[in-house]
């Protein structure tokens, strides 16, 4: 039961290798076409956003280091430009784990302030050279990207990467589509909405609300398929409702034995999943 | 004195090229205005720390960062010093440029933009960036931003910040942690000629920039922990001198408001800026900004 809880905390959190186990073989990637010259690569660590240019290739997210190879590989079906910049959503391994290779192939790594931080805490290679703290823009060839930082989500350093011309969203896992289980995003899934340490419960919704000032159509979530906005809007409020049923249930005094009975009966959590622990940074607060 | 010749001979020398001032000179005054000599340092390298260099020339200051993974400048001059700037990095290491800050889109600091781009990430400030666009310049950089941006190479650190308007409303202040030296492009020159804010490129306020912000905007900087500064223009100058650069930017606002509201005329102003302020009767300065910072503190 809580073996499942910890592959998934381990697949989010840890880089690939352990010393115990011989670790699986990658799983093969998929590479799909959004928009001109824009491809989701798919298959196994966070969604990879491929941006073409005649002058280089930008990457969103470059998924665990295992994947380097197979990522290139289709990068290479599409292009044979050079990969000149890598855009890191958030901190984690699943996400970054590329960044040394590509950095030792002359790209440069850009992510926010907080996430070169927490990179760096934790001993992961290839931390980014450029950082930010508010907003960043990247030309290349004629493409163009903003990226921006909205407050604390998933995470106290998440990156949301617009195309504006294309009308596109990247937006790391903040906003994710699980693994084929739907867009519930309090579906207790692997991928489903997750605090990670240094994200806040508490302040998603208004990070969320930035985002959906945001002018966009689709969006390209850290996990799963690709969605359209108004999936990011059910996203949230989905979000807001979980956190104040949670909250009311807590200052009613209830126990967690009751929180776990709600989760699964009125959100359809699956209960084999520890839903509890995935919403332990929300009981922790409000019952502080 | 050495620096008055020294001066003297780059007025020379500038005469030739004084057309592609760049964008400085973008708002060309009225036909009666005396021609401008820009008076350029001669080129030379000067060490301000083990791993950091200025190198003066025609044009902006340029800072050069050195480190085992690459070199990161600040400011590139004009296109034509392009080669003079490859030249004395090379003497001073091997390692490639890998990042170009621009302080703002001037070309005098920024005109060498494009012969680094190639293999260089070029970053400015967001109204940098859009006003090098809008004025169709070459070598427009990939990267901008609008707060704060850092770039770590061969583990040292370079932070560009925007604190608000001041010489435009796009300007990166470069800041050196670790040698605890601040770029800080043209909103504090080292004044030449009479010096202070009214030698040649004294205190520029450009189109954009602001006379109302530019106190603020200093005020933050100085918050910032810093011993020596790289001008956009001038001699290396030390934290002190930005101090009374801003008390003095502040008395010259003070004074030029109180005259608007006086009703007093363009020419008793510049002429109080002469005798006041020791501003240069023949500098750019003069000649740019009067009409402009006598319209925004009319507001």
């Amino acid at each position: 039961m809580s073996r499942y809880l910890a592959i998934a905390v381990f697949l989010l959190l840890c880089p690939p290798v352990s010393a115990q186990n011989a670790p699986p073989p990658p799983v093969p990637l998929t590479i799909e076409a959004i928009a001109p010259d824009t491809y989701v690569v798919r298959g196994e660590g966070g969604n990879t956003t491929v941006i073409v240019s005649d002058e280089g290739v930008l990457l969103v997210d470059v998924k665990f280091e295992r994947n380097f190879n197979d990522l290139v590989a289709k990068i290479k079906s599409v292009t044979d430009k050079p990969v000149k910049y890598v855009i890191n959503s958030h901190s984690h391994g699943d996400h970054t784990g590329g960044n040394q290779k590509f950095q030792d192939a002359s790209a440069v790594i850009i992510a926010h302030k907080n996430a070169r931080a927490a990179m760096i805490t934790g001993k992961q290679p290839g931390p980014p050279q450029i950082t930010y703290t508010d907003q960043f823009g990247l030309q290349l060839g004629g493409r163009e990207v903003i990226a921006r930082y909205f407050g604390r989500a998933h995470t106290d350093g998440d990156t949301w990467v617009s195309l504006p011309a294309q009308r596109i969203l990247i937006t790391g896992d903040s906003f994710n589509t699980a693994d084929g289980r739907g867009l519930n995003p309090t579906n207790s899934v692997t991928y489903a909405f997750f605090v990670a340490p240094g994200g806040s419960f508490q302040e998603v919704t208004q990070t969320l609300d930035a985002v959906l000032k945001e002018d966009f159509d689709i969006a390209i979530p850290g996990h799963g398929p690709v969605a359209k906005k108004a999936d990011v809007l059910r996203w949230r409020n989905e979000i807001e409702k979980l956190r104040t049923r949670v909250t009311s249930m807590v200052r009613e005094g209830k126990s967690t034995a009751e929180v776990h009975k709600m989760l699964v009966a009125e959100f359809g959590w699956d209960p084999t999943l520890d839903p509890v622990r995935r919403i332990q940074p929300l009981l922790d607060q409000v019952r502080r | 004195m050495r620096a008055v010749s020294t001066v003297i001979l780059a007025a020379i020398a500038a005469i030739a090229v004084v057309a592609s001032v760049g964008a400085v000179l973008a708002q060309a005054p009225p036909a009666q205005a005396p021609p401008i000599r820009a008076p350029f340092p001669a080129w030379q390298t000067e060490k301000i720390t083990d791993d950091l260099y200025v190198i003066f020339g025609e044009g902006g200051n340029t800072t050069a960062l050195l480190t085992d993974e690459g070199v990161v400048l600040v400011d590139v001059k004009f296109a034509r010093g392009h080669d003079e700037i490859v030249n004395r990095v090379k003497a001073l290491t091997d390692k490639p440029v890998k990042y170009v800050f621009n302080t703002h889109s001037h070309g005098d600091h920024t005109e060498g933009n494009a012969g680094f781009q190639p293999t260089a990430t070029i970053i400015a400030h967001r109204n940098a960036r859009a006003a090098m666009v809008e004025a169709k310049q070459p070598g427009v950089p990939q990267v901008s931003y609008t707060d704060s941006i850092s770039v770590t190479l061969g583990g040292k650190e370079v932070v560009g910040r925007y604190f608000g308007r001041a010489h435009t409303n796009g300007d990166t202040w470069v800041y050196f942690p670790a040698q605890k030296v601040l770029a800080s492009g043209d909103s504090f020159n080292n004044g030449l000629g009479n010096g202070g804010t009214g030698g040649f490129f004294g205190m520029f306020i450009a189109p954009g920039g602001s006379i109302v912000d530019i106190t603020k905007t200093l005020d933050e900087v100085l918050k910032l922990d810093f011993d020596v500064v790289v001008p956009g223009h001038g001699p290396l100058a030390k934290r002190a001198q930005v101090v009374a650069w801003r008390a003095e930017a502040e008395a010259v606002r003070n004074r030029i408001r109180g005259m608007v509201r006086e009703r007093r005329t363009k020419e008793e102003v510049t002429k109080m800026l002469i005798d006041e302020f020791r501003w240069d009767p023949n500098g750019i300065i003069l000649a740019r900004s009067v009409d402009s910072l006598m319209r925004e503190l009319s507001q």
